[in-house]
């Protein structure tokens, strides 16, 4: 009973401190705090900082019980001595500070720059300092000779780790059907990728615990599993730059083994238990062991599958594949461990690399390499894990995503530079139209009847459609709100650190402030860098982000043109959510749309319904022959293509092709012209406003934009040689479009490197040539090194 | 045995990530696709046209460019045979097919050359020129 006090109230004090510690890790990387922290997306996290000092007691509290012991003990030993001076040191240091924080309340304070970046280091301490006075409480036997380790017991808890977690992510993906394609080729490979990890494993504990200093070998072993995670798979999606990500990862990495291994000191192991001190549980009864290996397994999968529909579902799944695996071993440890010295033997040492190469080379399909992984990785997170390990440092093509990261990571932690010509003034010519922008958040262009005739569902926009300009070849340039919405107000390629500046580049903020416009908005992403004299009525403001509603923001509309006492022109921006995935994973509707996604479906369905009786309002009120009337997207969703779901992480062309369509004031419908067929960016919006209401007409190259319409005498230019950066707005994936009609991807976090034929409604994946991959690259690497420019980067 | 067995085990280590990192079919053909690229105006030679279309066919840009630069030589049923193909590998560039019914006007049926102005007036709204040369054809 005691022992589990002990480790209920470290548990608790532990988890404060490292959720302190994440978010200092947050709040250091200004893409994340301008991103997620500051706009207050997460209420769970909102409520963190708010009561962190109440928080902080309570870790404070916790800690110091579990020091009880030391505290009252009577030193006898150099040892002893030094852990009670510890221990006193930690309840005098820790309640001073944690007395100074709750005075200042520190973390709500945070947040235009200043000290943030003292939470990083400053959240371990606590956890480091309980570490080594559990650690001077029990320095016995660190220099013993290592006891006999049971290198059989520890081969077949390894091999059985591996196989159980396979087991379990495989049938949970036969279950799910979003990822049953290639499920037995994905399941081979899987198998394989997670037998060699099992391997590499088993070759780790087995050296630590032969080493001479196998406690220390096997915390080593613990520091490098938990760093080189953040370092690599964590760090890498909040935009921190090399040097930043090992210095941030490494003391976290060190931090959490000593606080580990000090816990387990604490509960009676000892460090002359060497490997098993650190991994092996202490249960007697093989038979609970094994239940129990077999219980984190089946629940760290249904975690894991629950979890798909997450933004950074892929690296939460893999720290949860590991942390599933890392209390399997345990468990499995003690279920095999028989205490005894059993053989050495290098046959068996050697028999996993042996089935893992035989099946990888013995395989028929021999051309199926690359799909096999990709299968792999998308049904088991663990397989994901293992081939990071494995092939995250081959170059494989997928090495410019690194260094194009590079250089997007000098810009995110300073503030970019404020290019001169998004500066230059805006003029309006004659009276302006009303304008409504809507930005239905996540739209696909192949749910829409104007773009694909088999859909049924969207009859009121196929009929707005018909007096409207459809722009077929339609992409963002960012999979993801974050980057892609900034980019729409800006008309150009924005930085990661786009936040600082937006009211200085916003064009289209400039545009409805300059033509004087009645400027509704519902668009949570940009809200908080609006400029502070810009008059607006904030559409649904007691609506949280994620529940934003088309519907809605058009009663809201409505209602306003009925009451308002301005005679002055309209301009709404509306970015409802509802088809996001957080609305459409999964859904209860009856309604079965064949071939569509039937939530997605069913959720456009009604929103259509709702934009019909929009079109239908302003023609009653005489509005809509003077108005422009935009609908698009911010970006595509994955619904279930390749066993994907949603767009956070990743780019392909379901993601990046977007619905754009434009009608236009009788007047400006017969005396301009276009070209429907051209590569038309989410970037061209704000630029085509531009012309429309009154500044000249702008050109430019991706990755700025460049006006969508011209006079009807003026030639247009030719935007088709163009080829156009892509990139996920969260994770490491870069793309390329070339001509509206071919695809490059290279995705750094799911190892994959893809062509893609791009037809009227869907797309094919291509052979990658080495010239296409070149030419990809090289057109990347220019226009990333064209923002860079542009913002002040390298 | 020992050393057998060792062997073994480094040899397997060594292939895996070979084996899992091959992939793509080594195809050439980046200069071709870079000069598919060159900015409208810049003259390539028709012979270098030619090689690069034999490398890449199905690039529609590409087509177009040697279907341009044959109609510049005077090889007016190379010129729609070659716009054609471009058409209908990108049957949305309005460009390409007011290329082909100007052609087509000159040297090929006016009829063909109306339906592809018509195509390409759709694409490309109100455009004067286009409007211009479905005058033209009219006047025929």
């Amino acid at each position: 009973m005691k022992r589990l006090a002990f480790v209920a109230a470290r548990a608790v004090a532990v988890t404060i401190y490292m959720l302190t510690w994440a978010y200092g890790v947050m709040a250091s990387s200004s893409f994340a705090f301008d991103m997620f922290v500051k706009p207050q997306l997460s209420p769970a996290l909102t409520a963190f900082v708010t009561w962190h000092s109440s928080w902080l007691m309570v870790a404070y509290g916790f800690s110091a019980v579990t020091l009880i012991p030391t505290l009252r003990r009577s030193a006898s030993g150099a040892h002893a001595r030094a852990a009670q001076l510890a221990a006193w040191g930690y309840v005098l240091v820790m309640a001073a500070s944690a007395l100074w924080m709750s005075q200042t309340a520190y973390l709500a304070s945070i947040g235009s720059g200043q000290l943030r970046t003292l939470i990083v280091p400053g959240a371990l301490i606590p956890v480091a300092w309980l570490a080594i006075v559990d650690h001077l409480n029990h320095d016995t036997g660190l220099r013993a000779a290592p006891r006999s380790i049971d290198q059989r017991g520890l081969w077949w808890a390894t091999s059985a780790t591996a196989v159980l977690a396979w087991t379990a992510h495989i049938l949970w993906s036969w279950v799910d059907p979003s990822t049953a394609a290639d499920w037995g080729l994905g399941a081979i490979y899987a198998l394989a990728l997670d037998l060699a990890l099992s391997h590499i494993a088993y070759l780790t504990l087995t050296l630590a615990a032969t080493s001479g200093a196998a406690y220390a070998a096997a915390l080593a072993g613990f520091t490098v599993v938990v760093s080189s995670f953040a370092q690599y798979v964590v760090l890498p999606t909040l935009g921190f730059s090399p040097d930043q990500r090992a210095i941030i990862a490494w003391p976290c990495g060190i931090a959490m083994a000593g606080c580990i291994g000090g816990l387990r000191l604490s509960l009676g192991a000892s460090m002359a238990d060497g490997v098993m001190a650190v991994f092996g549980a202490r249960i007697n009864n093989r038979g609970v062991a094994a239940g129990l290996a077999i219980a984190t397994v089946i629940a760290g999968t249904l975690t894991t599958g629950l979890l798909l529909t997450l933004d950074w579902a892929f690296v939460l799944r893999q720290a949860i594949a590991v942390v599933e695996a890392c209390a399997a071993l345990l468990f499995l440890l003690a279920a095999f461990n028989t205490g005894e010295a059993r053989a050495w033997s290098v046959w068996r040492l050697a028999a996993p690399a042996l089935v893992v190469s035989a099946i990888l080379f013995s395989l028929p399909w021999m051309q199926t390499t690359q799909r096999g992984v990709e299968r792999a990785i998308a049904m088991d997170p663990l397989a994901r894990v293992a081939a990071g390990t494995f092939l995250s440092r081959e170059p494989a093509g997928t090495s410019v995503v690194r260094q194009l990261l590079d250089v997007q990571s000098a810009d995110w932690s300073v503030r970019p530079s404020v290019p001169p010509d998004a500066q230059a003034p805006v003029s309006v010519a004659g009276d302006p139209p009303h304008v409504f922008v809507i930005v239905l958040d996540s739209l696909r262009r192949d749910y829409l009847s104007p773009y694909n005739p088999a859909v049924t569902f969207t009859p009121a926009i196929d009929a707005w459609a018909r007096e409207s300009f459809v722009f077929r070849n339609a992409f963002t340039p960012y999979g993801g709100t974050a980057l892609a919405m900034p980019s729409l107000w800006a008309g150009r390629g924005v930085p990661h650190g786009w936040a600082r500046i937006l009211p200085e580049i916003n064009r289209l903020e400039m545009l409805i402030n300059t033509a004087g416009y009645d400027f509704l908005v519902n668009d949570h992403t940009v809200r908080e860098h609006l400029r502070p004299g810009t008059r607006q009525t904030f559409l649904n403001p007691f609506v949280s982000s994620p529940q934003t509603d088309l519907c809605q923001n058009i009663s809201a509309i409505e209602a306003h043109l009925r009451t308002r006492t301005v005679t002055t022109p309209v301009f709404a921006f509306m970015a409802p959510m509802n088809v996001h995935i957080l609305n459409t994973r999964v859904g209860t509707g009856s309604e079965t749309y064949p071939g569509f996604h039937p939530p997605y479906a069913a959720q456009l369905e009604k929103a259509d319904a709702c934009f019909g009786q929009f079109i239908a309002g302003l023609k009653e009120a005489g509005l809509y022959d003077h108005s422009i009337i935009v609908l698009t997207s911010d970006h595509g969703d994955s619904l279930g293509e390749g066993g994907r779901w949603g767009h956070q992480a990743f780019l392909y062309p379901e993601i990046v092709r977007i619905p754009l369509l434009i009608s236009l004031p009788a007047a400006m419908r017969t005396s301009l012209t276009t070209d429907l067929g051209r590569v038309a960016m989410l970037t061209d919006v704000t630029p085509a406003l531009m012309s429309l209401i009154g500044s000249a007409s702008i050109s430019a190259d991706p990755p700025m934009g460049s006006t969508l319409f011209v006079p009807r005498d003026q030639s247009l230019r030719d935007r088709r040689r163009n080829s156009v950066m892509l990139m996920s707005s969260y994770g490491p994936a870069f793309g390329l479009l070339r001509r509206g009609n071919e695809m490059y991807m290279s995705d750094l976090a799911s190892w994959q490197e893809s062509a893609f034929a791009l037809g009227a409604v869907t797309y094919q994946p291509v052979p990658l040539t080495d010239g296409f991959r070149r030419l990809s690259q090289a057109a990347l690497a220019e226009q990333v090194g064209r923002l860079a420019r542009e913002y002040g980067g390298k | 045995m020992a050393a057998v067995a060792a062997l073994i085990l480094v040899a397997c280590w060594v292939l895996l990530p070979v084996r899992l990192t091959s992939q793509g079919d080594g195809r050439s053909g980046d200069e071709c696709l870079a000069l598919a690229d060159h900015p409208p105006g810049n003259t390539i030679s028709l012979a270098t046209l030619e090689r690069c279309h034999a490398v890449v066919p199905a690039d529609a840009i590409l087509t177009a460019d040697l279907a341009a630069a044959y109609a510049a030589a005077g090889r007016h049923a190379d010129a729609i045979r070659l716009y054609r193909e471009a058409v209908i590998a990108s049957p949305d560039d309005a460009d390409t097919r007011v290329a082909l019914a100007s052609v087509l006007l000159e040297h090929g049926s006016p009829m063909e050359a109306r339906e592809q102005a018509d195509a390409a007036l759709r694409l490309q709204p109100n455009r004067a020129a286009i409007r211009a040369l479905l005058d033209r054809i009219a006047a025929r």
